[in-house]
């Protein structure tokens, strides 16, 4: 009896011990403390760096489009040079400069203003376009099914894209040793470096990798349009793609009201779940007579003249002015030229013409203009615009 | 023969895998001691395809029907994989783990006849993982480890069998870990971090042939924890072992020459 007694006492002792609690003190490292002190200087960036690889939302995950993997020391890299403004010849110009944050990453001027004052040609293309860069874009040459950079589809990955700007006299204006050069010259890209590449090694093409991680991280997929396609899933059933077409009860009568228009009228070039267009470029009437070659200037096509990138319609509601030009300022005028605007030209889009081989008119009435701009204000991401690891990293 | 088919059967549990572990059972001690002056030693190889290692377990009796035991267990293992998305994408890198846990116990000994017996010890381990992610990025986690585990154990003239139930408390009490490990492990660190300790149980078999004052053993711990694969948890372990009557063996040594001492059986 005493022997039992003893047992129990000490079973008792041992479970009165795995109740207390001894909480674990994990520590997670990254930079050196030396190394994040030279960071600090100049730059506000976590001593842990966020990680970049998005997950995209079922409703496009059920299509096959999958978000690609990011390093995220890479993105991290590839934020401070894309706010980097001593890598334009005049060290007042980042790529940040056209691509504002809070606006989508576009710019709100029909062209964008590179060093010196000079103007671009172009709109500045919003970044936050798309549901994620990679997935749009796709991360490697031409492929898979990755569709080319600029409005005239002259870069054919995010790397390429961003050198083209860099290097560009209108833009950023430097020349490739350059662009190494102005980095090499601030001590704290060496662990940046370090991190992202596994050496200190400096090199115009890693920049431009970074850079390209940085882009391809973007992804604008938390919008009311997702929250309400996923919603839709959930009724649909586990195994089916969502019916975009059905009123989604997470809409307002004006917004499904819209939504009908624009599946009716343009998700045939722009796309049902702006995930992917169907078209990688098209002429949409603009002008009659062609002033700007586009996509045409590139291929050498004569069939392909005045045709321009489809770009896919996320945030479009705060990324004006809108088309390669910019000449529309507001969404309105955009419903109007597809409304009673568009110009005969002989590499008009098919989807725009009508059975005579005229320009179609889709003559929205006042009220569907109203409704259609009321369903594109549900493709704003505010979550994506406001995020931190994607802001402006120089102190 | 037919214990070698059941080894086979049972490797079938240890599928190669190409991943990191945070935690790996040792198999369970079910100690065959019983009387005062009994000792067992036991050295048994671990694993499956990718992840290897030893145990060493010994048992003492130092009074009637109570014992103590101390046990060690050491696994390792590598495997490439790649974790840094670039392209050109870089050639895989070679990753790695290791673990060792320590453990000491004492057991009751409940006899029921001199074939049969239940066992309830109580034990505390500690134990380290370390995995190696290449391009040094390491993970260190070291844990702590008390349990209670009652058994029953039975022991005839040609084999012995066992079964037994630890209840553990499994407590990481520190770790060091790169940041820049592959995500999915992070996630499952930081989902150990805000989740320890854990409250594990785990089903112990062992079976043997007797070729006294050898036996040959199989040990299998099944982990019945749900939540295994959530935190990187390595849910089964598996050995074969050779256990010695140590003090069988050490009688017969030193027993006089010419006198023939008869051999003590370990059945009561």
């Amino acid at each position: 009896m005493k022997k039992s007694f003893l047992w129990m006492g000490m079973f008792a002792t041992i479970l009165f011990a795995a109740s207390c609690n001894n909480k674990s003190d994990f520590t997670y490292y990254h930079y050196s403390d030396e190394d994040y002190s030279l960071i600090s200087e100049k730059l506000t960036l976590p001593q842990l760096p966020p990680k970049y690889s998005a997950k995209l939302p079922e409703h496009l995950t059920r299509f096959g489009l999958s978000a690609a993997a990011i390093n995220s020391d890479q993105a991290t890299l590839g934020r401070v040079l894309f706010y980097d403004k001593t890598l334009s010849s005049d060290k007042k110009v980042s790529c940040a400069s056209c691509h504002r944050q809070e606006i989508g990453f576009s710019d709100d001027r029909a062209v964008s203003t590179g060093v010196d004052g000079r103007q671009g040609t172009r709109n500045s293309i919003a970044l936050s376009s798309v549901a994620n860069f990679a997935a749009y874009y796709g991360q490697d040459l031409n492929g898979p099914g990755g569709i080319p950079f600029f409005w005239d589809n002259r870069a054919s990955t995010a790397a390429a894209q961003n050198i083209g700007s860099m290097t560009n006299p209108l833009e950023m204006n430097m020349q490739d040793h350059e662009i190494a050069a102005a980095v090499k010259a601030q001590s704290f890209y060496r662990p940046l470096f370090n991190k992202a590449f596994g050496d200190e090694t400096i090199s115009t093409a890693r920049i431009s990798e970074a850079i390209a991680a940085f882009v391809n991280a973007m992804g604008s997929f938390q919008s009311r349009f997702d929250e309400a396609s996923n919603e839709q899933l959930a009724l649909d059933g586990q195994y089916s793609t969502p019916n975009y077409k059905t009123s989604f009860g997470k809409f307002s009568a004006s917004e499904n009201a819209g939504k009908a228009i624009y599946m009716n009228n343009c998700a045939s070039c722009h796309s049902e779940n702006f995930g992917r267009p169907r078209k990688f470029f098209s002429n949409n009437g603009l002008d009659a007579v062609t002033t700007d070659k586009g996509v045409g200037g590139v291929s050498f096509n004569n069939a392909e003249l005045g045709s321009f990138k489809v770009p896919t319609l996320r945030n479009i509601a705060i990324t004006a002015p809108y088309m390669h030009d910019g000449r529309f300022a507001t969404l309105s005028e955009v419903v109007d030229h597809y409304s009673h605007g568009i110009k005969s030209h002989p590499n008009l889009g098919y989807e725009l013409l009508n059975s005579t081989g005229g320009p179609v008119q889709m003559s929205f009435s006042a009220q569907d203009k109203e409704n259609l701009i009321a369903f594109l204000g549900t493709l704003t991401d505010d979550v994506f615009k406001n995020d931190e690891r994607f802001s402006n990293p120089f102190k | 023969m037919r214990y070698f088919f059941f080894l086979i059967a049972i490797s079938g549990l240890f599928a190669s895998c190409t991943q990191h572990y945070f935690y790996s059972p040792n198999t369970l001690h079910l100690p065959t001691v019983r009387e005062r002056g009994d000792m067992t030693a036991e050295v048994s190889l671990n694993g499956s395809n990718q992840i290897k290692g030893v145990e060493v377990k010994a048992a003492w009796c130092p009074v009637e029907k109570t014992s103590v035991m101390v046990n060690y267990m050491h696994l390792q293992g590598s495997f490439n994989r790649s974790t840094i998305f670039t392209f050109p994408p870089p050639p895989s890198e070679q990753h790695s783990g290791r673990g060792y846990l320590a453990e000491l116990g004492i057991t009751r000994h409940f006899i029921i006849d001199q074939y049969r017996m239940f066992t309830l010890t109580a034990g505390g381990s500690i134990g380290r993982s370390v995995n190696d992610y290449d391009l040094n990025r390491l993970a260190e986690l070291n844990f702590n480890r008390i349990f209670l585990q009652p058994a029953f154990i039975s022991q005839g003239e040609m084999a012995d069998f066992g079964i037994g139930l630890r209840f553990s408390r499994l407590g990481f009490y520190n770790g060091s870990i790169d940041y820049r490990i592959a995500e999915d492990d992070l996630i499952s660190i930081q989902k150990i971090d805000a989740s320890d300790p854990f409250w594990i149980p785990d089903l112990g078999l062992s079976a043997g042939i007797n070729f006294s004052p050898v036996h040959l053993k199989c040990n299998l711990v099944l982990s019945v924890y749900d939540k295994n694969d959530e935190y990187s948890f390595s849910g089964n372990n598996l050995s074969v072992s050779l256990l010695f009557d140590v003090d069988n063996m050490i009688k017969k040594k030193t027993s006089t020459p010419g006198k023939k001492k008869k051999k003590k059986k370990r059945r009561h």
